[in-house]
């Protein structure tokens, strides 16, 4: 299975780490991984909780890609209600 | 967990052989870490100093665990030691010889090591955590990728906070030499192999693929974003 989603990858650590400027290390790291995205690609203010581009608003976030696909399913899906991080994807 | 006594042992020694090889890149990756916090610290950048150590402590972690993972396939391989590398332009801003401004130093560390080599090793420890079934390999992997995505920010941080002050395109004279480093060092070198990816080493073909479209999809417009444009 292929996971990696460079436009994703450039979203978690392009965007996100510009918008980790000037945070300490309790703040930055990802136990609340990747914040919602706007419209034309930047990182808004919010914690992962909220819309994401890949999952429902309010959907918790994880940042192993085990953990929000439903592998019994061929091919695998996201879990309902989960995101997948770090330019993971399910397919 | 140890490897299964039935793995033939050219297979141990090509695991053990890449396992070892990234110790030593994450022991050189923690000295570098090292001397970009001191620089980031004279810079004025007390937060990102901080990061950069963290890091550093992040990168000595992975270093044993990679150590744990050559100990598991029971072959006898000391650590290699680790090479020192010196980064930065080796002029000042006046174009003058001599010892790097600090804050121009740190930046162009921070570019090098960050933005451009641990960006590169996201990439393709997320190929590798798909692919490993070794159980201490994926360990190592899920632990080490998580701590990637950090270092990787820490360099795309410094420099979007450099480029809302100041012109940086003063570096776009430099990344083909930063990215010739990487390729040599941390790429090219990476032990490959086509039939051990569930050990964590990828076949050279796919390296090359992972490398070639993360450089063109994350780097290169990354890069732009804060205004450094590469010729071509």
């Amino acid at each position: 299975m292929d996971s990696l989603r460079l436009d994703k990858l450039f979203h978690v650590l392009v965007v996100l780490g510009a918008a980790s400027c000037g945070e300490d290390d309790s703040s930055r790291r990802d136990q609340q991984p990747d914040a919602p995205v706007s419209s034309d690609g930047d990182a808004t203010t919010g914690d992962a909780t909220t819309t994401s581009p890949d999952g429902a608003e309010g959907a918790p976030c994880f940042c192993d890609s085990q953990a929000c696909c439903d592998r019994s399913q061929s091919p695998p899906v996201m879990q309902a209600g989960f995101t997948c991080c770090w330019s993971t994807a399910c397919d | 967990m140890v490897l299964d006594a039935s793995v033939p042992a050219p297979v141990r020694d090509t695991v053990a052989a890449m396992w070892r090889y990234r110790e030593r890149v994450e022991h050189e990756a923690a000295a570098l870490f090292s001397a970009l916090a001191v620089d980031l610290d004279t810079a004025g950048h007390p937060a990102l100093a901080h990061r950069a150590r963290v890091a550093a402590e992040d990168e000595r972690r992975h270093a044993d665990r990679c150590r744990a993972i050559v100990d598991a396939c029971g072959v006898d391989l000391p650590p290699l030691t680790p090479r020192v590398f010196d980064l930065g332009p080796v002029a000042d801003a006046a174009g003058r010889a001599g010892a790097p401004d600090p804050g121009r130093r740190a930046l162009y560390a921070s570019v090098a090591i960050a933005c451009i080599t641990e960006t590169l090793s996201c990439a393709l420890l997320i190929a590798m955590r798909d692919a490993a079934t070794f159980g201490p390999t994926r360990a190592a992997v899920d632990e080490i990728i998580k701590d990637e995505i950090e270092h990787s920010r820490i360099g795309w941080a410094h420099l979007a906070t450099c480029a809302a002050r100041a012109d940086v395109s003063w570096l776009a004279a430099h990344v083909a030499a930063m990215r010739a480093a990487a390729l040599t060092h941390d790429v090219g070198e990476l032990p490959t192999a086509d039939d051990l990816a569930g050990y964590g080493i990828l076949p050279r073909s796919r390296v090359t693929t992972i490398v070639d479209a993360t450089w063109r999809d994350v780097i290169v417009p990354g890069l732009a974003r804060n205004g450094i444009h590469l010729a071509g």
